[in-house]
């Protein structure tokens, strides 16, 4: 009887701590997104054959309630220096502007490039932006398991789109350690196939500790074999940008 | 050969229970055997355009080209939204690497003052989206004519698919998938669609080919046996033939290609003929009234020679073309040859161990009785003893003949040469070389710096040089892609003035789509590219002409501004089969002759009988090559064949040589030989012909017009074997073998 009710008492504590999957979720997304954030990032394409190509860019990128504003500069390989390319979203509008150096000219530039390729690496657009956090809303997320790593709880939460949500991936699977809630691996889905899989290393807290951000990511695309490494780097959080940032003038000053 | 007819009649049953634990063995394997008739079956695996086209393929990720047509009004809302369904499912099939339609296609222009990129299907489809597409495939360079026919009737379905996939499954999926997406008529061409049609046809083929055979040659053993047994011993024995030699496929991972239909049958007709003489011989005794062990006995020991030869002749006739550098050729020559020793030890000893355990038949009819054709072997046999030097002559003025017209053959390779005229295969190919300019493609590897605007420049005029041949439908690089770009940036075609120009529309085009839209015409580094020519499908002259003119004209134009310029692709192998195959020509049947000499020199203790042995194989064999060039026939994987196969199945001669040799040391005259050896002989000559060249036939019933070719020329070889056999040879022997050792032939073997 008495081992009965200690059974019990275990099951109902487990049952208490366990997080659902919409829990987990939630707790993720309650980390704060930084208002602005500038610093270096290198880029590391690799091939299939381990050929390495580096491309290094500035980011500066600004956000308020109503308005969203990035800013990329390229600084090497040397051919593509001083590249820029601007994106503000605004009430669910989105302003892109291209400037390539050797036409000396800034285009503005339409259509979606939410799913395309961010700087022809492995991450689009849609990777990037959901960084800093996915809808979680659009999303139904259901626990798989949980694992144990490094004497850490690790859940294992499945999120596939709600009908109607338009999505790059029919689903994703995200391995978020119970310490810090800053998922460590995604894997992406695209007709129920393995697509994508994203790992978050070296996360690093700023702004004394109020935000927890990784700095290295590595993008690898399984189908075939390519990948980006992402490091973050001299990453300044929640300084102040000036708003001249985000202009032609300042696209084209080298 | 006395050991092998002991051991039959002292363990008769040990001997059937071995043969059926080794055919158990072998035929495990059978269930490892698999087809493959693809481009890169057909080329060694070192061969240097075959090393380029893997580097290719894992740079560019890109695969066999094959397209689908898809017919009816396409410019419609309805249509549209079919061709992204069907493009969408193609997708999704195992195999199939990269799908290029309008669906997947990208529009970047200039509207309004915005550099416009996005995909060229908007998600909703009405009339005025439709037109508005419209216009814009038909101005581009890039689509029109290439994904979208001009007169508007079709659409294009460009399919990449991995070459090591099985080809009959992707192939069935892919049409499953646009027949269910797409409502019109789909016309599929592209060397994957002919593998996959060569793989139906095979499996479609081979059974009812082996039956056919089966058929006649069971017909032929029983009007020469008139039993039941005479029919089924010989079958069984090459029965047991054919499981070995396809099972050791099997467990050596070979992969049969279209050629390998051809094996059943040879085995089948060679095999077959090795049992037929030990019968006859066994029946002979048996008639003669001499008991069934005895019987047994003698006919496996006296005719035990002949077959030994003859055995040993096929093998090595066929183990020649194990010189060949064509692997499906290769691993085809080893099971054949395999298969003849299976055949040879079945017929010698499965076959006396069995008779020795069957009851005597009931009626025993001489096979060597007097009848019409003995009476005809008589009267040819007594003409040749007249006739000697002017039955030489006419061989050597045939001979003569046949050589001038040996340098008319050419080779061809082309899949589409596989199929009739009237073969759908062809019809499909037909209309997309017509409709979207070509289902084959050559490609052109480009290494150097692709920033340099200068490189791009001379790609550019290399591909418009190109365009201006009738079998080139269109050309596509990354050239092309960086021009469509810098006119949507600028308002007008044309490339960037500087590397750095070139390096940054290269990134904004990275940036605006997806990266493997780049990946297919340059690898990420800007250091090799990858131009594509489509080309018709063209019989093997007609495209080493035109791959030796795109060769040329990259040379010229590419070659001073990069560090190499190289063609391959598989219209590039299939050219360098066709070298190989006239090469490996000289090399095997040299070889083949070379053995087939030596194995009859040595068995029978003499070097002018050895030579004399192969005349008759000489002879055919010219006159093979003779008609192929007098008639146009071409050299093809099949007919290649034939050479080798012609001594393989055309060496039962031996069993003429043989006779006249024992006629020789018994002590009579050399007339009185010959005579003996074609009354004697002739009629097995003669079924065995009827055997071989009947099974041949069934090969008529083939869907690939090689084979067919391959069937009517072996109809001629085994005629002209058997002609040669009855008169050439016995001349030549009357003519230049007078004596002989004193050695009993027979005993000695």
């Amino acid at each position: 009887m008495r081992k009965l009710f200690t059974v019990l008492l275990l099951v109902s504590a487990s049952l208490a701590l366990a997080l659902s999957g919409e829990e987990v979720m939630q707790k993720v997304d309650a980390h704060p997104s930084p208002a602005s954030m500038q610093g270096t990032m290198v880029m590391q394409l690799i091939g299939k054959q381990g050929k390495v190509l580096t491309r290094e860019i500035r980011v500066w990128s600004k956000r308020t309630a109503t308005e969203e504003k990035m800013l990329i500069k390229f600084v090497a390989p040397a051919d593509v220096k001083g590249t820029a390319f601007l994106t503000i979203r605004k009430g669910g509008k989105e302003e892109m502007k291209l400037y390539l150096p050797a036409l000396k000219r800034v285009r503005r530039i339409a259509g979606s490039q939410k799913k395309g390729s961010f700087m022809g690496s492995d991450f689009s657009y849609d990777d990037i932006s959901n960084l800093s956090g996915m809808e979680i809303e659009d999303y139904n997320h259901k626990l798989l398991r949980t694992e144990n790593k490094d004497g850490v709880e690790v859940y294992v939460v499945e999120s596939t789109p709600k009908p109607g949500v338009d999505s790059s991936y029919s689903k994703q699977i995200a391995w978020v350690p119970a310490d810090t809630f800053v998922p460590t691996r995604i894997e992406f889905y695209k007709k129920d196939k393995l697509y994508k899989v994203l790992t978050n290393s070296a996360v690093k807290p700023f702004a004394d500790g109020k935000y927890l951000i990784p700095t290295l990511l590595q993008m690898e695309n399984v189908t075939n074999g390519h990948k980006t490494v992402l490091e973050q780097k001299d990453l300044q959080i929640d300084v102040a940008i000036d708003d001249a940032v985000f202009t032609e003038r300042f696209m084209k000053k080298r | 050969m006395h050991i092998l007819s002991q051991l039959a009649i002292r363990h008769p049953w040990r001997v059937i229970l071995l043969f059926a634990a080794l055919s158990a063995a072998f035929g495990a394997g059978l269930r490892g055997l698999e087809l493959d008739n693809s481009p890169e079956s057909l080329v060694p695996p070192d061969l240097p355009a075959k090393l380029l086209l893997d580097r290719a393929r894992d740079t560019f990720g890109g695969g066999d080209m094959e397209l689908a047509a898809l017919e009816g009004e396409i410019w419609t809302p309805a249509a549209l939204e079919q061709l992204r369904a069907a493009t969408e499912a193609v997708s999704g099939i195992e195999g199939v690497k990269r799908v290029t339609s309008l669906a997947s296609a990208k529009r970047m222009e200039e509207e309004d003052g915005f550099l416009l990129v996005e995909d060229l299907l908007p998600e909703n489809l009405d009339e005025e989206a439709v037109a508005t597409i419209r216009a814009y495939v038909d101005n581009h360079p890039l689509y029109s004519g290439r994904l979208a026919s001009s007169d508007g009737r079709y659409a294009a379905v460009i399919m990449e698919v991995d070459p090591e996939s099985d080809m009959k499954r992707l192939n069935h999926e892919i049409a499953a998938a646009l027949a269910e997406t797409w409502s019109g008529p789909v016309h599929l061409a592209g060397t994957p669609a002919l593998s996959g049609y060569i793989l139906d046809t095979m499996a479609r083929d081979i059974p009812r080919q082996l039956l056919l055979a089966i058929l006649i040659i069971g017909l032929v053993f029983f009007v020469n046996f008139r039993s039941q047994r005479g029919v089924l011993l010989p079958l069984l024995t090459v029965l047991v033939a054919l499981v070995w030699a396809l099972g050791l496929g099997g467990w050596l991972g070979f992969k049969l290609g279209m050629i390998s239909s051809i094996l059943p049958v040879v085995v089948l007709a060679v095999g077959s003929s090795f049992t037929l003489h030990v019968l006859n011989r066994f029946y002979h005794e048996l008639a003669a009234g001499v008991s069934r062990r005895e019987a047994v006995l003698l006919a496996t020991r006296e005719t035990g020679l002949g077959v030994l030869v003859s055995a040993l002749a096929a093998g090595a006739g066929l183990a020649a073309l194990f010189s060949s550098s064509i692997p499906q050729i290769k691993s085809f020559g080893l099971l054949a040859a395999f298969g003849v020793f299976a055949a040879f030890l079945a017929s010698s000893l499965l076959a006396p161990s069995i008779l020795v355990l069957l009851k005597n038949p009931r009626r025993v009819m001489d096979p060597e009785r007097p009848d019409a054709i003995s009476r005809a072997m008589r009267a040819i046999g007594s003409w040749l003893l007249g006739a000697r030097k002017m039955v030489l002559l006419a061989a050597l003025l045939f001979l003569g003949l046949m050589l001038v017209f040996v340098p008319r053959i050419h080779a061809e390779t082309s899949f589409l040469s596989y199929f009739p005229e009237t073969a759908p295969p062809r019809a499909a190919t037909e209309l997309v070389d017509r409709v979207f300019g070509g289902s084959d493609n050559v490609i052109l590897i480009v290494d150097g710096d692709l920033k340099d605007p200068e490189l791009l420049e001379a790609i550019h005029r290399f591909e418009q040089k190109v365009a201006t041949y009738p079998e080139v439908g269109s050309a596509a690089s990354i050239a092309d892609v960086i021009r469509e770009l810098h006119k949507a940036l600028t308002g007008s075609y044309g490339l960037p003035d500087s590397r750095e120009g070139v390096a940054q529309e290269l990134l904004l085009y990275q940036m605006s789509g997806d990266p493997d839209d780049l990946a297919q015409f340059m690898d990420e580094a800007a250091t090799t590219a990858q131009v594509t020519v489509q080309v018709r499908s063209l019989p093997s002259g007609a495209m080493r002409d035109l791959v030796e003119r795109i060769q040329s004209d990259a040379e010229k134009i590419i070659g001073p501004r990069a560090n190499a310029v190289n063609t391959t692709g598989s219209t590039v192998l299939m050219l360098e089969t066709m070298r190989l195959i006239l090469h490996d020509q000289y090399v095997s049947l040299g070889l083949a002759f070379i053995l087939v000499a030596l194995f009859n020199a040595w068995l029978l203790r003499s070097w002018t009988v050895g030579l004399v042995s192969i005349i008759p194989l000489v002879l055919t064999v010219s006159g093979q090559f003779g008609l192929m060039g007098m008639f146009g026939v071409p050299l093809d994987t099949a007919t290649a064949l034939i050479g080798a196969i012609a001594i393989g199945v055309g060496d039962y001669s031996v069993h003429i040589i043989v006779r006249y040799l024992e006629e020789l040391r018994r002590g009579r005259s050399t007339a009185e030989a010959a005579r003996e050896s074609v009354y004697v002989s002739g009629r097995a000559v003669f079924f065995t012909a009827l055997a071989i060249g009947g099974g041949f036939m069934a090969l008529l019933l083939s869907g690939f017009a090689p084979i067919q070719t391959f069937a009517k020329l072996m109809g001629f070889t085994v005629s002209a074997t058997a002609l040669f056999a009855l008169t050439a040879l016995p001349a030549a022997l009357l003519v230049f073998v007078h004596k002989y050792g004193k050695q009993e032939v027979i005993q000695d073997a």
